[in-house]
C-alpha cells in the first residue's frame, strides 16, 4: 500500500524541473555512472533471459570435450563433466540477482520502515530500535548470514534470510541517519502542524528526501550482496548442485585448477565485472543525486 | 612608496564574473571605489546585489567558476591583480583581514582559538612560537575576551557564538592589518552581542588606526558605524557620499525605497513602503537602469541609457546613478516618522480570548546526554519555557521578543501542541487542548496554524505547490476531488499574490520572498483562526519583509486571524504587533501594548533590547547599555531573578529571589525587584534611554 504511493511520487519526480530531473541530466554526462549502468543492465539482461536464450542446456555433459580452453564450440572452454563453462555462467547470473534482489529488496523494505519510525519519533522508540542494532551489528554480516545457515540450514532461499536479516541493520541505521536530519526541516514539522498522520509525514514528506541516500546504499550493497551469496555458494552453504550458481562453479575449478584454469576464472570474472558495474551505478547515483558522502556507504563485511 | 594623502585602497571598474550552466553572472559590473586611511567605508544592498563579491575581489579569493575580469585594484599603490599567488599571501592577512559572516564555521573546531590565532602570527611574523603566543593572549584580552591566558587553549565549540566573532576579530588584527574587510560581521549575532562586537570594532579602529570596509544588509549598521557608504544594486554601485547625507538626502529612488522598507520603532504604523518587484537576475540584466523596472519614476529614456554616477549635492563628495536626479523631489518621498502627539490605537478593544495558556513549562534533554546518564545518572534539562502563562485575544496579534535561546520558538510549538507541555493547560476557544486525543488534536490542527522561518527549509523540495498548499485540505477533507483542489489552491496563491502558473513548480524554483508566500498560502489553507508566524520575515531582504509584513497585515484584516508574531527584530515587532511579550531564558519579563512596553518604566532586558537596536540614522546620538556578557545556559539557569548575571541594575536579592510579576498600570506587567507590590518604581530604578529620541529622524530639509 505504502510503497504503492512511491510508485506515484516515482511518476511525478519525475517532472520537468524536479529534483530527479536535475538528477538525470547530471547523471548522463557521468561517465563512470553509465558504464555502470551498461554493466548492469547486461547483468540483469543475462540473469533474466539468460535460461532462454544460451543454445545448450547448463547441466549437458559432453564426454568428448572435457576440461577443454575456450574455443568456437565453447568460448569460455569446458568443465569436467564437459559441461559449457559460458552456458554456465550466463545461467549462474540468475542465482546470484534472485539472491541480490530478495535479500536487499527485504533489507531495504525493513530497514527504512524501522529507520523512519526510529528518526520520526525519536525518543524511546529510537533508543529501543537502535539498541537491537547495536546488537545485530555486533557480529559481522556474513558471520550473522553463517549462524541462520547453521540453524536452517543451507540453500538458496536461506541465504536470501541470511543475508535480509543480516544487511537490515545497514539499512535501516542510514536511513535513521539522514532522516533524523530531515526531521529537523520545518515541512515535517509544518506536515505535523495541518494534521496529516504520522505514518503519512514518514512516507509521504520525509521518504522522497531520503530516496537519494537510500537507494545509493541498496545499490553498493547489492554489489556486496553478489560478494557473499558467491562466497556461501562457494563454501557449499547456499544453492546445491545441480543449481549453477558462480560460487559453485569456481569451487568447483578449483579441484582442477592446474588443468584448466579458466574453469574458475570466467565465473570469477562475472562476479568481479557485475560488482564493479553497481559499484560504479553507485558512484553515479551518489554522485547524481547529491546524497551525502558520510562515509557510510559501504562496508559489507564489517 | 605611496604618499599618504593617496587612498588605502582604490578599485577601478571591477567587473567580476561567475561562469555557469545558464550564462555569465556579472556579479560586480563596473564598481568602482576608494576607502581612506581611517576610515569605515559601508557597502549596503540587499542579497545579489554584488557586495561580498567585491569584498572577496579585493583580497584575491574569487574561486571558480568566478574570475576578476577587468578593472583595477590599488592598494597603497599597488595593483593586487598584477601580483603573484605568493605575494598576494603576504598581503593577505598581514595587511588586508577579512571578517566573514558566521563565526561558527569560520573557525577550524580541530584546533584550539590560540593555535589558530598563533599560527597566523608565525605565518607573516618572523617570531617565536612563545612570542606569538603572548601576542595572541594580548589581543584576546584587547577584544574583550574573558580570562584569556586560560582561553588561549580552548576549542572554538567551547566559545559561544559572540565570542567566536571576537575571536575572529582577534585573528584578523593579529598581523596588525591596515585594511579589514568585514563581511556581515553581526547578522548571525543577536542584537545585544551585535551592540558589543560593533563597541569593539569602533575601539579597536580608533586604536590601531585601521580602515575598515563594512559589507552590510542592514542601513542602521551603516548609520552606526560608517563614514561613508555606497548603495549595491545588481552588480553596480548606484549611489555613493557621505553617510550623513545619504541618509538625510538620499538621491537614488532604490535608496529611497530601501530605507522607507525598513520598520522602525516610531513609525506610522501603516503599511510599510515595499519596493515592487524583486532584483533583476544578473545573467540577463535589463538595458539601461538596472533598477527600472522597479522604479516608479522609470520613463523610456531609463531604458535606453544607463546611468553614470554623477554628482549629487553640494560638495561633490555625494554621487548617483539616477537620469531623473534632477527631476525627482527626494525629500518628499521620504516616510516620515511619527510625530509624537499621534498616539496610536490603544490595542484594549479585541475579542474573546482566543488563547489561554497557563503555567506552562517545557523541558528538554541536553544534546550531549548519553542515554546511560539519561536513564540511570543525574538528569539535566534545557529549561525552554518555564512557567509562561499568557493570553491571546481574537483578531489581534501578540509579539514574542527576546534573544535566540530564550524559549520563543519552542512556546510558539508548544502553545499548537506541536512539543507536548510538560506543564500547564492551554485553553483554545474553551477547550484544553493539553487534554486532546489524538483525533480531536487533528481537527484542532485546521483552526491553528503555523508559519515558518526558514523559507528554504519549510517546503518540502520534492513537491509541487500545487502539491504543498493542496495537502492540507486532502487532509481535511476539505475538497472533494483534484479539481477542487486546484480551485482552491489557486484561490489562496491569489490571496498572496501569486498566480496559477506557479502550480507545478517546485520549491527551489522560486526566491526567498516567494517561498515564504507559498509556506503562508499553505498555512491559510485550512481557514485557521489562530495562526503562530515563527520569525517569518528574519531570512528576508528588507524590501521582500516589507511585502511579506504588508501581506500579512491584509490577510489578518481579510480573514479575522489572531497572529503570535515571534521575532527577535524589535522593531519588525512593534510594527506589527498589539500587544508584546518580551521573553528571557523561559520566562516572560515584560508584557504589555506595545506603547506600554517600548516606554518607560521598562523591565531592564527590555530597556537593554531597546537600546541595542542600531540608530538609524547617523545624527542621533544616544547612550548604548550593554548587558554584562551573553544568554547564560538553560541547563542550570541562574537561581533568583535569571536576568541578574547580566542586569546592570541588579541587587543583592536579585540573585536569591524570583521577582514577582508586577502590574505596573493596566495590563502592563513586569517580573522585577526594580518596581514594588503597587507596580511603582523604587527608588533603585532608573532608566536612561528615551525611544522616541532614538528614532527621531533628523528633519530632511534641514542642511547638517
Amino acid at each position: 500500500m505504502v510503497y504503492g504511493k512511491i510508485v506515484s511520487f516515482a511518476r511525478n519526480g519525475f517532472h520537468d524541473g524536479s529534483q530527479f530531473h536535475l538528477a538525470y541530466k547530471r547523471f548522463r554526462s557521468h561517465r563512470l555512472g553509465v558504464i555502470g549502468l551498461v554493466i548492469v543492465i547486461g547483468y540483469l539482461f543475462f540473469a533474466i533471459a539468460g535460461p532462454i536464450i544460451v543454445p545448450r542446456d547448463p547441466t549437458a555433459m559432453d564426454s568428448a570435450s572435457r576440461l577443454a580452453g575456450p574455443s568456437m564450440a565453447h568460448p569460455f572452454g569446458t568443465d569436467h563433466y564437459g559441461r559449457d563453462v559460458f552456458t554456465r555462467t550466463v545461467v549462474g547470473a540468475r542465482a546470484s540477482l534472485q539472491v541480490a534482489v530478495l535479500s536487499v529488496g527485504f533489507a531495504t523494505i525493513a530497514g527504512v520502515t524501522f529507520g523512519l519510525v526510529s528518526g520520526f519519533f525519536r525518543g524511546y522508540v529510537d533508543e529501543a530500535i537502535m539498541r537491537a542494532v547495536d546488537v545485530m551489528l555486533a557480529f559481522p554480516s556474513i558471520l550473522l548470514a553463517l549462524v541462520v545457515i547453521a540453524i536452517l540450514g543451507p540453500g538458496l532461499n536461506r541465504t536470501i534470510l541470511a543475508l535480509g536479516i543480516a544487511y537490515t541493520p545497514l539499512m535501516l541505521r542510514i536511513t535513521r541517519g539522514s532522516a533524523l536530519s530531515v526531521r529537523e526541516e520545518e515541512y515535517v514539522t509544518a506536515a505535523v502542524a495541518y494534521g496529516e498522520r504520522s505514518w503519512n509525514v514518514m512516507f509521504k514528506e520525509m521518504f522522497p528526501n531520503l530516496f537519494p541516500t537510500v537507494i545509493v546504499q541498496a545499490t553498493i550493497t547489492f554489489a556486496f550482496a553478489i560478494l557473499v551469496e558467491a562466497a556461501l555458494s562457494y563454501l557449499g552453504l547456499s544453492a546445491q548442485p545441480p543449481t549453477v550458481t558462480w560460487g559453485i562453479m569456481i569451487s568447483e575449478g578449483q579441484e582442477v585448477l592446474t588443468v584448466n584454469p579458466w574453469m574458475s576464472i570466467f565465473p570469477g570474472l562475472a562476479i568481479i565485472v557485475t560488482v564493479l558495474g553497481l559499484t560504479f551505478l553507485g558512484i553515479g547515483l551518489r554522485d547524481s543525486l547529491d546524497a551525502q558522502e558520510d562515509g557510510t556507504i559501504g562496508g559489507g563485511f564489517q | 612608496m605611496s604618499s599618504s594623502d593617496e587612498p588605502l585602497l582604490e578599485v577601478e571598474n571591477l567587473r567580476t564574473e561567475f561562469r555557469t550552466d545558464r550564462g555569465t553572472v556579472k556579479a560586480a559590473d563596473g564598481v568602482s571605489f576608494s576607502i581612506e586611511r581611517g576610515e569605515t567605508y559601508g557597502v549596503v544592498g540587499e542579497s545579489g546585489a554584488g557586495k561580498t563579491v567585491t569584498g572577496l575581489s579585493v583580497i584575491g579569493l574569487i574561486d571558480n567558476p568566478g574570475q576578476i575580469v577587468g578593472g583595477e585594484i590599488r592598494y597603497k599603490g599597488r595593483d593586487l591583480r598584477t601580483l603573484s599567488q605568493e605575494e598576494l599571501r603576504s598581503i593577505r592577512g598581514d595587511e588586508i583581514a577579512m571578517i566573514f559572516q558566521d563565526p561558527m564555521t569560520a573557525l577550524n573546531p580541530a584546533y584550539t582559538v590560540g593555535t589558530q590565532i598563533i599560527d597566523t602570527i608565525l605565518t607573516h611574523n618572523d617570531c617565536s612560537k612563545s612570542e606569538a603566543r603572548e601576542r595572541t593572549i594580548k589581543l584576546l584580552e584587547d577584544v574583550g575576551i574573558p580570562d584569556p591566558e586560560e582561553r588561549v587553549d580552548s576549542y572554538p565549540h567551547q566559545f559561544s557564538g559572540g565570542m567566536r566573532q571576537r575571536a575572529l576579530i582577534a585573528m584578523a588584527l593579529s598581523c596588525d592589518p591596515d585594511l579589514i574587510i568585514a563581511d556581515e560581521p553581526t547578522t548571525a549575532l543577536d542584537v545585544t552581542i551585535q551592540a558589543q562586537i560593533l563597541d569593539l570594532l569602533d575601539d579597536l579602529q580608533e586604536k590601531h588606526g585601521l580602515s575598515i570596509q563594512l559589507i552590510t544588509h542592514d542601513m542602521g549598521l551603516v548609520a552606526e558605524m560608517c563614514d561613508r557608504v555606497s548603495v549595491m544594486y545588481a552588480g553596480k554601485k548606484i549611489e555613493e557620499g557621505p553617510v550623513g547625507e545619504i541618509f538625510s538626502s538620499p538621491k537614488h529612488p532604490y535608496t529611497v525605497g530601501l530605507m522607507n522598507a525598513v520598520p522602525r520603532l516610531n513609525d506610522p504604523r501603516e503599511r510599510l513602503e515595499a519596493i515592487p518587484g524583486n532584483m533583476p537576475d544578473l545573467i540577463d540584466n535589463p538595458s539601461g537602469c538596472s533598477f527600472r523596472p522597479r522604479c516608479e519614476y522609470a520613463t523610456e529614456e531609463c531604458k535606453q541609457i544607463e546611468p553614470p554616477l554623477e554628482p549629487a549635492g553640494a560638495g561633490g563628495a555625494h554621487t548617483s546613478a539616477c537620469l531623473k536626479l534632477d527631476e525627482i523631489d527626494f525629500d518628499t518621498s521620504i516616510v516620515p516618522d511619527r510625530t509624537t502627539d499621534e498616539t496610536p490605537v490603544e490595542g484594549t478593544n479585541f475579542g474573546e480570548p482566543i488563547i489561554e495558556a497557563d503555567g506552562l513549562q517545557k523541558y528538554f534533554d541536553p544534546e550531549n546526554q548519553s542515554w546511560f546518564e539519561k536513564y540511570l545518572g543525574d538528569r539535566d534539562y534545557v529549561h525552554a519555557v518555564e512557567d509562561v502563562s499568557l493570553t491571546v485575544h481574537r483578531g489581534e496579534t501578540l509579539g514574542i521578543v527576546g534573544e535566540s535561546g530564550c524559549g520563543k520558538s519552542t512556546l510558539g510549538r508548544v502553545l499548537l501542541r506541536l512539543y507536548e507541555p510538560d506543564e500547564g493547560t492551554i485553553v483554545y476557544s474553551g477547550d484544553d487542548i493539553t487534554e486532546m486525543g489524538r483525533s480531536e488534536l487533528r481537527n484542532l490542527r485546521s483552526e491553528v496554524q503555523m508559519v515558518f522561518q526558514d523559507p528554504f527549509s519549510s517546503l518540502n523540495p520534492q513537491k509541487t505547490v500545487l502539491d504543498i498548499i493542496g495537502r492540507p485540505l486532502e487532509v481535511h477533507d476539505q475538497v472533494a476531488n483534484s479539481e477542487e483542489k486546484r480551485e482552491r489552491v489557486v484561490e489562496l496563491l491569489e490571496d498572496v499574490g501569486m498566480s496559477e502558473r506557479h502550480l507545478n513548480r517546485y520549491p527551489h524554483e522560486f526566491s526567498g520572498g516567494q517561498k515564504q508566500r507559498i509556506g503562508i498560502a499553505r498555512a491559510l489553507a485550512v481557514e485557521p483562526d489562530f495562526i503562530v508566524a515563527d520569525e517569518p520575515v528574519s531570512a528576508l531582504d528588507v524590501s521582500v519583509q516589507a511585502k511579506i509584513i504588508n501581506m500579512l497585515d491584509d490577510l489578518q484584516e481579510k480573514y479575522d486571524l489572531t497572529y503570535l508574531f515571534i521575532a527577535h527584530d524589535l522593531n519588525v515587532v512593534q510594527h506589527i504587533s498589539d500587544h508584546i511579550g518580551v521573553m528571557y531564558l523561559g520566562e516572560i519579563v515584560e508584557f504589555g501594548t506595545v506603547q506600554q512596553v517600548f516606554e518607560p518604566p521598562y523591565h531592564p532586558y527590555t530597556e537593554i533590547l531597546l537600546s541595542s537596536i542600531p540608530k538609524h540614522h547617523p545624527d542621533v546620538d544616544e547612550e548604548r547599555i550593554d548587558p554584562d556578557g551573553e544568554l547564560p545556559s538553560a541547563i542550570h539557569p541562574p537561581s533568583g531573578c535569571r536576568f541578574h548575571t547580566r542586569c546592570p541594575q541588579a541587587m543583592p536579592e536579585c540573585e536569591t529571589k524570583n521577582p514577582e510579576q508586577r502590574t505596573i498600570d493596566g495590563n502592563h506587567e513586569i517580573s522585577c525587584h526594580l518596581f514594588d507590590s503597587d507596580g511603582n518604581p523604587t527608588d533603585e530604578y532608573e532608566t536612561t534611554i528615551d525611544v522616541s529620541a532614538k528614532s527621531q529622524m533628523v528633519d530632511p530639509g534641514e542642511p547638517q
